[in-house]
């Protein structure tokens, strides 16, 4: 079943002469639970593609669905309201909130649903990420692997049907990096999580089940490693 | 310019906004400055200006100088000119017609006195030769005496004295001493003048109202100086300054001038500053001070906010900076730079448009003025040295404190911290600690929202700092300017009427020719009759027996006599006034049971303390009885009158009566009753006044006065009432002027740090909004980051204003008359004006937030 579907997606910034084409046509489609790992060199495209899927930027033409819903059909409320219930997005500068405690962090979508919290779930998600003796510092008293931690556990409370991570291990040395990959992973198996990670780290690409290749806003090559 | 000055223009120029929100904050303050230090400079001018119109220009005047110390004066360094004068004295004019002016009074000047001194030719010419005279044109349209131009006037001319004995030389200050209606003055050392009119002159205004004298004018030859005729000599100085006095003194003294012949025209040199111990200075630099200080705490909240801002948000260049090498001081230098730059261009344009802004006022206000102070000359705009660079320091020390404390955290900006991206307060879970209260009833949003107010307490404090300044003057001044209203329309409320005349006893004729002239549309007659009482000890007033026991006074058989005066009220006006006080009207307007309304709490100044105080005249409750005397003062007769039972005590008087202190009462009585007390006295001495309303009062007062008998006076509350309200409508121009700038400076000052702070957490919008955060809930956190201001502000605003309020109606107990109230009105706009601000000034700054995509937003450098 395919969760997500991307049908001749462009995106042009600028006008005129400095138009520039970040994504050309782009078209492919994820299955659910699939760990698809899209890879280019910088300016690619890859980032904006990353956005597009996670419905915080808007293409020039072309259709996201997500779960056959066209997610850019929605108005700014209800594209609000499918973020924060279907998308995960995890950042490579974390992009917590300052003032809220790692607990409300990692609360925070089911908060703005004004959902209870399920604490055992909370728990769990907590427990993974060994975070249990954090709950209450605020992201300033955390390390930068705890800080995407937290993040992941954002992206993951909400059980959403697709988490996008940009460069998730960017700004990590490379024990923290490997920690943040495998628990990535390891959610990915467990809970059957579909995972887009964006990156340009070949170590991290080949763990995937999937690799897309971006070049000049094109998909230039997709190969499933393991099936 | 070294390169971190570059830096610093060229930060300044990014944030064009915010640069310009400074400067506007402190051209307001430098022109507040400005306009306060030109509003005294030029009050001061116009007093001088309206002295100098009314009186002349002059500073000292030595008596009875003879020709050497008049030569010694001229000749003396300080001396600009000397104005010689010499009162001759006073004669019979025959013919008056006014019984309070028999008489004209003969001044000689010299040419330059004609000159230095307000006189009006209003026919003829002035006296060029000493046997020539000029009369006041009074002398014709009062004393209906005619004289024509070129009439000659022989006049025996001498000095005024009381036949009282006390051997005193009365003079145009005294007016005429009478005894039962007539004269007990006479004339001494007559000599005869001959004089021929060559013109007539407007009653000089220095003439007092009272003089028994018209003024006559000659001309005085100065060959004539002589031991025997000296004259006055009148000098103008060079330079108005503070040795003035010390310098007459010395040249009295090396002349042989008796030091008590020196007199100083203090009420000239009082509005150049310059007398000692003087109220009105001392009262308009206070007020200046104060003022000033409430601008540089408003100016220096705003200004310092904003230099801050900038610092924090200039700290990456700084660490940069740092990180290459620059030292402690150019880091400093460089927000100190940044306040010369805001200074430079602030200071000029704010000192113009102060001035500006006060003369627009004054063009505005003048007219007010003219009424208010009863002047003639007009406000104008002075430009002293003095005041610029009043405005000028004012200004620069409020930027230099502005700029003090965020240019040493410049300067302690390292290269790590710049590195690190450090927000410039180290956040702790405890700080942004809220209840759970809020989320259950508010939602996420508002907690998000609260917590970001907690985030960076400096800046909250800042912001609701400047609300709370806001919130007090606004409320403080408007309870002022309000409580002067109401306390206006309290005595208006007393004073139901424009004017009062007063009709001698027996000319019950007048009332019926005052009241039913033309423009009267109202009138009310009382009818007073003055008695004593002597009250036993248990009931006089604290303050009498506190006297008593100090042995003060002393009492005759246990009882001290009270002054009692007995009011009749007309029979509408009683029933009225014993519905107020709340009594039967019948149990006053039975002849056989002899009771009246008693006024037992008064008010009266304690001059000793000068306030005013209330307190009990009596003890005495109702139905307890009061003994009433009457005794004659002509003839020395006493009577006892019936007791007057109490029907009924109050604190509230009848329209247009007043108490007349610790020891007298009003006692208010029907006319039933008054007929049955007075029955027994032989010849009741009874005042009468008639309270009237008319439609036009000057034109009544100067038909009473027409009527020119002598059993009346009027005494005219409508000038009094149109001047109050002028006087307060100038207050009202200044106070609220006032309110307006400090909320302009408040409102910049505001937007400026919630702008900021919005814009400095663009990176965390975009981030909610990429969780999913919607519009509306974006709109919601906003809305209650806005409440949570204004309430805050408010919860401090409101009490602390109350509590000025408090200070202010205790602080101005003479109007006391009306119980402490709080201005709701004015809460009501306060609270409206609060919300307002906050929330434009929230959705100002959100406004781009909103529009600016998520994706620009997660790119934003710094958090």
């Amino acid at each position: 079943m395919d969760i997500l579907k991307i049908e001749n997606l462009s995106k042009i910034y600028g006008k005129g002469e400095t138009a520039v084409k970040a994504l050309d046509h782009v078209s492919f489609s994820i299955k659910k639970g699939e760990f698809v790992a899209i890879i280019g060199p910088s300016g690619s495209g890859k980032s904006t593609l990353l956005h597009m899927l996670g419905g915080v930027d808007r293409p020039t033409t072309g259709k996201v669905l997500v779960d056959n819903t066209d997610i850019y059909q929605l108005n700014e409320t209800q594209l609000a309201i499918f973020r924060r219930r279907q998308i995960g997005l995890i950042y490579q500068f974390y992009n917590l909130i300052p003032v809220l405690t790692v607990e409300e962090n990692i609360t925070l979508p089911l908060l703005l649903d004004e959902h209870k919290v399920d604490k055992k779930q909370l728990e769990e998600i907590v427990n993974i990420l060994n975070l249990q003796n954090r709950l209450s510092h605020l992201p300033n008293q955390l390390s930068g692997g705890q800080q995407q931690r937290v993040s992941i556990g954002r992206a993951l409370i909400s059980h959403p049907a697709i988490m996008l991570a940009d460069e998730p291990t960017g700004n990590l040395d490379s024990k923290n990096s490997g920690e943040i990959i495998d628990l990535l992973k390891m959610f990915n198996k467990t809970y059957n999580q579909t995972l887009i990670v964006i990156t340009h780290d070949e170590r991290i690409a080949l763990q995937a089940d999937r690799v897309i290749t971006i070049e000049d806003g094109r998909i230039t090559n997709d190969e499933v490693i393991r099936p | 310019m070294n390169v971190v000055n570059k830096l610093t223009i060229r930060h300044l120029k990014k944030n064009k906004k915010r640069t310009l929100v400074t400067i506007i904050g402190v051209i307001i303050s430098v022109a507040m400055v400005t306009a306060v230090a030109t509003l005294g400079f030029s009050f001061m001018d116009l007093m001088q200006r309206q002295t100098i119109a009314s009186n002349g220009e002059w500073h000292v005047q030595y008596k009875s100088v003879n020709q050497d110390q008049l030569q010694a004066i001229h000749s003396d360094e300080e001396t600009k000119k000397a104005v010689l004068s010499r009162d001759l004295g006073y004669a019979y004019l025959e013919g008056s017609e006014n019984d309070y002016k028999p008489y004209v009074f003969v001044k000689e000047y010299n040419e330059d006195g004609f000159k230095q001194f307000p006189i009006e030719v209003s026919k003829g010419r002035l006296p060029e030769s000493p046997n020539e005279v000029v009369l006041s044109e009074e002398i014709a349209s009062n004393a209906k005496v005619e004289y024509k131009l070129g009439d000659s006037l022989q006049l025996e001319v001498g000095e005024r004295k009381s036949q009282a004995g006390d051997n005193i030389i009365l003079t145009q200050n005294d007016s005429l001493q009478t005894e039962n209606g007539e004269s007990i003055e006479s004339l001494n050392g007559e000599k005869t003048q001959n004089y021929t009119i060559v013109g007539f002159i407007k009653r000089p205004t220095w003439e007092p109202a009272w003089s028994p004298g018209y003024t006559i004018l000659t001309y005085l030859d100065e060959k004539t100086i002589s031991e025997e005729n000296k004259v006055n000599a009148t000098v103008i100085v060079k330079k108005v300054k503070r040795s003035l006095y010390e310098h007459a003194e010395d040249v009295a003294k090396k002349n042989n001038i008796p030091l008590k012949s020196i007199s100083y025209n203090n009420d000239l040199l009082h509005y150049y500053g310059l007398t000692n111990n003087d109220g009105l200075k001392n009262t308009l630099l206070s007020l200046s001070v104060i003022i000033m200080a409430v601008i540089i705490i408003g100016s220096v909240s705003l200004i310092y906010n904003a230099f801050a801002i900038s610092v924090s948000e200039r700290s990456r260049h700084l660490g940069m900076l740092s990180s290459v090498g620059a030292t402690k001081k150019q880091k400093r230098n460089s927000v100190f730079f940044e306040g010369v730059i805001i200074g430079l261009i602030s200071i000029p344009i704010g000192i113009i448009s102060g001035l500006a802004g006060i003369g627009i006022t004054f063009i505005f206000i003048n007219s007010i003025i003219q009424g208010a102070l009863g002047v003639t000359e007009k406000l104008m705009v002075t430009v002293t040295p003095g005041s610029i660079l009043i405005a000028c320091g004012v200004s620069m020390l409020t930027i230099f404190i502005s700029t003090f404390v965020p240019a040493v955290k410049a300067s302690k900006i390292s290269a790590i911290d710049a590195i690190r991206q450090t927000a410039d307060v180290k956040l702790t879970g405890k700080a942004v600690k809220t209840s759970k209260i809020i989320r259950g009833l508010f939602g996420i949003e508002a907690e998000i929202g609260l917590k970001n107010l907690k985030r960076n307490k400096r800046r909250y404090r800042a912001t609701i700092f400047s609300l709370v300044i806001s919130i007090v003057l606004f409320l403080s001044v408007s309870y002022f300017t309000v409580g002067l209203k109401k306390s206006l329309a309290l005595s208006q409320s007393g004073l139901d009427f424009d004017m009062q005349v007063f009709i001698e006893d027996g000319r019950d004729d007048l009332i019926k020719s005052v009241s039913s002239l033309e423009d009267v549309t109202e009138y009310n007659v009382i009818k007073e009759l003055n008695a004593t009482s002597m009250i036993s000890e248990s009931a006089i007033a604290s303050e009498l027996k506190e006297m008593v026991e100090t042995g003060e006074i002393s009492l005759e058989n246990e009882r001290f006599p009270y002054y009692i005066r007995l009011l009749v009220l007309s029979e509408e006006g009683l029933k009225s006034y014993a519905k107020v006080v709340g009594t039967d009207v019948k149990k006053l307007n039975n002849p056989e049971h002899i009771a009246g309304i008693i006024v037992d709490t008064i008010t009266y100044e304690d001059m000793n303390a000068g306030k005013f105080v209330e307190t009990k005249a009596i003890h005495t409750k109702i139905g307890e009885k009061i003994n009433l005397h009457y005794e004659n003062w002509e003839t020395g007769e006493k009577t006892k009158l019936e007791d007057l039972e109490v029907a009924a005590t109050t604190d509230e008087y009848p329209m247009g009566v007043h108490s007349d202190g610790v020891g007298s009462l009003d006692v208010i009585i029907s006319e039933q009753v008054m007929k049955k007390l007075t029955d027994q006295i032989h010849s009741p001495e009874m005042a009468t006044s008639i309270y009237l309303k008319s439609s036009d009062p000057m034109k009544t007062q100067q038909e009473i006065e027409e009527m020119k008998e002598n059993g009346v006076s009027v005494y005219n509350v409508f000038q009094q009432r149109q001047q109050e309200e002028q006087m307060i409508m100038l207050m009202s121009v200044f106070t609220y002027g006032f309110i307006v700038l400090i909320t302009a400076i408040s409102i910049a000052n505001i937007f400026n740090t919630i702008s900021t702070s919005i814009a400095l957490r663009k990176r965390e919008f975009a981030m909610l909004k990429s969780v999913g955060m919607t519009p509306k809930g974006f709109n919601k956190m906003i809305n209650y980051e806005s409440i949570f201001y204004g309430v805050n502000s408010l919860l401090f605003g409101i009490p602390i204003s109350v509590i000025v309020m408090y200070l202010i109606y205790k602080g101005t107990m003479n109007s006391f008359t009306y119980a402490f109230s709080l201005p709701w009105l004015s809460i009501l706009y306060c609270l409206i004006a609060v919300f307002v601000i906050v929330i434009s000034a929230m959705l100002y700054s959100s406004s781009k937030v909103k529009k600016e995509n998520i994706i620009d937003g997660l790119k934003q450098e710094s958090i």
